[in-house]
């Protein structure tokens, strides 16, 4: 039976391959991971070479980084297997059909856990199997290594699994009043708080100026990580080392217990499975539940913004007596507005946003001090910051508006159906989301600025070009949301991680880099920060950066409404 | 079936030489159709014949590869949004967006459409009460049933008067009390509004009962159209129901049906023979 629920994954998986999308999209994207694990491989070379290249303490550096990478590897394994986790376990579209058949409890269990692992482990693969490879080569180690390497690794992304399944297993039953979604919040609370805590304890601006550290000790004591012997990260490490620097060291220990654990793992995780899934899955198809403070919360603004105090009667007459002929536009941005404040699956994605400000905040504080030291300088430091926080809006704008379009789901046909252009409906998207990109854009150019003193007319500057870039961003997500709808997704955090998400990244960073750089000399210049005057070149390029931004906007309406036609 | 309605006037919509590809594959394969105004014009068909294909090139859903399609002498390609005013269209699934309330979504259409707000208004009074959904205004839609979010697609796509009607599949998750309604009020458009009803269903009583006229369609062509009577007399079942009609215009032989299997999924015999 295991063989037949994964095989069909197996056989789903080569029917993509040869749909029309797949055989385009697949190859691309397989193309661009090897580039992408190429450039790892070279960096992770690179990377081992010069710290060899330290007298005395190359191979502790070695030690230490390899250390690093695998906490990090460990970090992001936990998380994409626990949302992994639930959306294999309890919210996948093929549940309802399985569950009606007649699958021993065990067989399912054992499939679906394959099917989190493989899903949620490829990140290891693809990024974590170059780093490691290259530092093999670097130091070369035996032939041996690397068939090791992968049998080290197997354990090591299934712990995560399992850890993974008995967590979701818990929250469904345990905290049984709320929703899945009210777990989903949960976990971006738990993903805040390990973010925050990782970035700040190896305080990466450090790096930025090496002549502050007094003493390779110190270097040393900013890259140690919590070295416990029961996280499997040590046990992997552990067992690693030895062969790369021919060390003698006893690795008996790591190695049974990184063995062991997955295995004693899988079999609680199935013991709990048994009374406590179908409980979690019935729990996870229901609509309301009574009880759970973000339930009650929940409801309490849906009550709240769907007016259900005021009569329909009174509506009506409401409506009547307003006037005039209803907006198109302003129909689809409420409905987009209501739509988003009564999903609560978004609520948790906007702690990440909170979570993402905090961070900046009060990372940045910490670039003042490099600014002081003019290793980057006062011009610089607020071309650091404008990047920095072009780059925050870019990534809000890939979250919460490139799934914009691709969230109509199945609704779409109204739209398609409905006497407006996609160019109005995009534009309609773009409006309702504008409000809260320029808000968050302008309060961290802002508050950064003013936290490490930037003088008014630098920070107005600075605030004007993020307004402009807030603008580009949000019709960028909209249109390239467009260029790669998937409507068949209902997740919009899955959409806003999917291929064309991820090309969206890239061009709109690359591109908000060049309106800046373009920028740059006229706004020094104008911030009285530069040592000679801007000449007609920089203004030249400050106009065309202006024309570019103007330019972008209407173009990529065009551009996404053109492609999203060519959908249907 | 209705008696027809005299064909005086032009046709509301006219369709000539309607193609649809997909890869290989061709769904809807050169159809011509004339919808009067003023008629409820039924589109049969099997499985797989192109209807819904056919139903949603009309309302601007799908793209045809080549042909014409006007809505009132609006080219629907180069005239998209004036043709799209005059028309409303009912899906065979009601996906409708679930956290809104039915008021909300009412309101949301009439923005759609850019009705007056004063006209929106009496008319939603007006649907919310016709379809029983009063007392739902405030409820999200995700707490209403499959018949109710139907209930609630109809009103919507009656909202803003249109002159035409596309219904594809009309009886999906209805009630028999909902069956009996939207007969009735099928009729009702057509006598009292003017409206025309283009609806494509496997329902052949519906049809029986209110459609004027009837194209049957069968690998992407139209195989038979006219009256019940005339449909009749082409099959040679002149005392038979439409369901007799319908069988007999469609029934195909054990090469054709292989001819159509290997046309729609490639030339695979061995998995052709089961």
């Amino acid at each position: 039976m295991i063989r037949e629920l994964l095989g069909v994954k197996l056989r789903e998986a080569r029917g993509a391959l040869r749909s029309q999308h797949g055989r385009v999209r697949i190859p691309t994207f397989a193309v661009l991971s090897l580039i992408f694990a190429g450039l790892l491989y070279g960096a992770g070379e690179f990377v081992t070479t010069r710290a060899m290249e330290i007298d005395l303490v190359g191979e502790l550096l070695v030690h230490k980084l390899l250390s690093i990478t695998v906490l990090v590897f460990f970090a992001l394994l936990l998380f994409s297997n626990v949302v992994s986790a639930f959306s294999t376990f309890y919210l996948a579209e093929d549940l309802k059909f399985l569950m009606s058949k007649p699958i021993p409890t065990d067989e399912l269990f054992a499939s679906r856990f394959v099917e989190v692992m493989v899903q949620s482990s490829w990140i290891l693969a693809l990024f974590g199997l170059p780093l490691f490879l290259a530092v093999g080569v670097q130091l070369n180690a035996d032939w041996y290594f690397y068939p090791l390497l992968i049998l080290v690794l197997i354990p090591f992304v299934a712990i995560p699994t399992a850890l993974a399944t008995i967590f979701a297993l818990l929250v469904t039953n345990i905290i049984a009043a709320n929703r899945t979604r009210d777990a989903a919040l949960f976990f971006g609370l738990v993903a805040f708080t390990a973010l925050f805590v990782m970035i700040r304890s190896f305080e990466p601006e450090r790096l930025l100026n090496p002549d502050s550290f007094d003493s390779i000790g110190e270097l040393m004591q900013l890259l140690t990580v919590p070295s416990l012997s029961y996280l499997p990260n040590d046990w992997v490490v552990n067992i690693l080392t030895p062969l790369l620097f021919e060390l003698d060291a006893p690795v008996f220990w790591s190695a049974m217990l990184l063995f062991t654990t997955p295995v004693a793992l899988f079999f609680i995780a199935a013991w709990l499975h048994r009374p406590l899934y179908f409980r979690g899955y019935s729990n996870a198809q229901e609509g309301q539940h009574q009880g759970g403070l973000m339930v009650q919360v929940r409801n309490w603004m849906m009550e709240k913004t769907r007016r259900t105090g005021v009569k329909l009667s009174t509506r009506i007459e409401n409506l009547r007596n307003r006037g005039g002929r209803g907006s198109d536009l302003r129909q689809m941005v409420r409905k987009d507005q209501a739509v988003f404040t009564r999903d609560a699956s978004q609520w948790s994605q906007l702690l990440i946003v909170l979570a993402i400000i905090v961070i900046y905040l009060v990372n940045f504080k910490y670039f003042e001090v490099a600014a002081d030291e003019a290793l980057i300088g006062d011009a610089g430091l607020v071309f650091f910051n404008l990047a920095a926080c072009a780059f925050v809006v870019v990534a809000l704008c890939g979250r919460f508006l490139f799934p914009a379009v691709s969230v109509e789901g199945k609704s779409f046909w109204l739209v398609l159906q409905a006497p407006i252009t996609l160019e109005r409906f995009l534009l309609g998207k773009w409006l309702g989301s504008l409000l809260p990109v320029v808000l968050v854009g302008q309060f961290l150019i802002w508050s950064s600025n003013l936290l490490v003193g930037i003088d008014l007319v630098m920070s107005i500057i600075s605030s004007v070009q993020v307004l402009i870039i807030s603008l580009v961003a949000s019709a960028m997500a909209v249109a390239m949301g467009a260029m790669y709808p998937q409507f068949h997704k209902p997740n919009a955090a899955k959409i806003a991680s999917s291929f064309g998400a991820v090309i969206y990244m890239i061009v709109t960073i690359v591109g908000t880099l060049v309106l800046i750089a373009l920028w740059f000399r006229v706004s020094v210049h104008l911030g009285d920060m530069a040592s000679r005057p801007a000449g007609m070149y920089a203004w030249l390029a400050a106009v065309s950066g202006l024309v570019i931004a103007g330019g972008t906007i209407p173009v990529v309406f065009k551009l996404g409404a053109y492609f999203l036609d060519r959908q249907f | 079936m209705s008696e027809p309605q005299p064909i005086s006037e032009s046709p509301l919509v006219t369709v000539s030489g309607l193609r649809k590809q997909y890869g290989d594959f061709t769904a809807v394969d050169g159809i011509d159709l004339d919808v009067p105004p003023g008629q409820v014009f039924g589109v049969l068909g099997p499985n797989g014949a192109g209807k819904t294909t056919t139903m949603r090139m009309i309302t601007g859903l799908i793209e045809p590869t080549s042909g014409t399609i006007t809505i009132d002498g609006f080219d629907l390609e180069d005239d998209t949004v004036d043709a799209k005013k005059i028309t409303g269209f009912i899906p065979d699934r009601p996906y409708v967006y679930e956290k809104l309330t039915a008021f909300e979504y009412l309101r949301f259409i009439g923005g759609l459409y850019h009705m007056r707000r004063a006209e929106t208004a009496d008319r939603i009074d007006e649907l919310l009460t016709l379809f029983e959904l009063r007392e739902f205004s405030s409820s999200l839609i995700e707490s209403f049933s499959h018949g109710m979010k139907q209930r609630l697609v109809f009103a919507g796509a009656m909202l803003p008067e249109p002159r035409l009607l596309v219904i594809d599949e009309p009886m999906v998750g209805l009630d028999p009390k909902g069956h009996h309604l939207v007969k009735r009020l099928f009729r009702q458009l057509v006598e009292q509004q003017e409206m025309s009803i283009l609806l494509s269903t496997h329902t052949l009583e519906v049809a029986e009962e209110v459609c004027d006229q009837i194209v049957i369609i069968n690998h992407g062509r139209i195989v038979a159209r006219g009256t019940l009577g005339q449909l009749q007399l082409e099959s040679g079942e002149t005392d038979g129901n439409l369901e007799k009609v319908f069988l007999r215009l469609t029934k195909q032989s054990e090469e054709e049906r292989h001819r159509d299997v290997a046309r729609r999924f490639g030339d695979e015999p061995g998995e052709q023979a089961s």
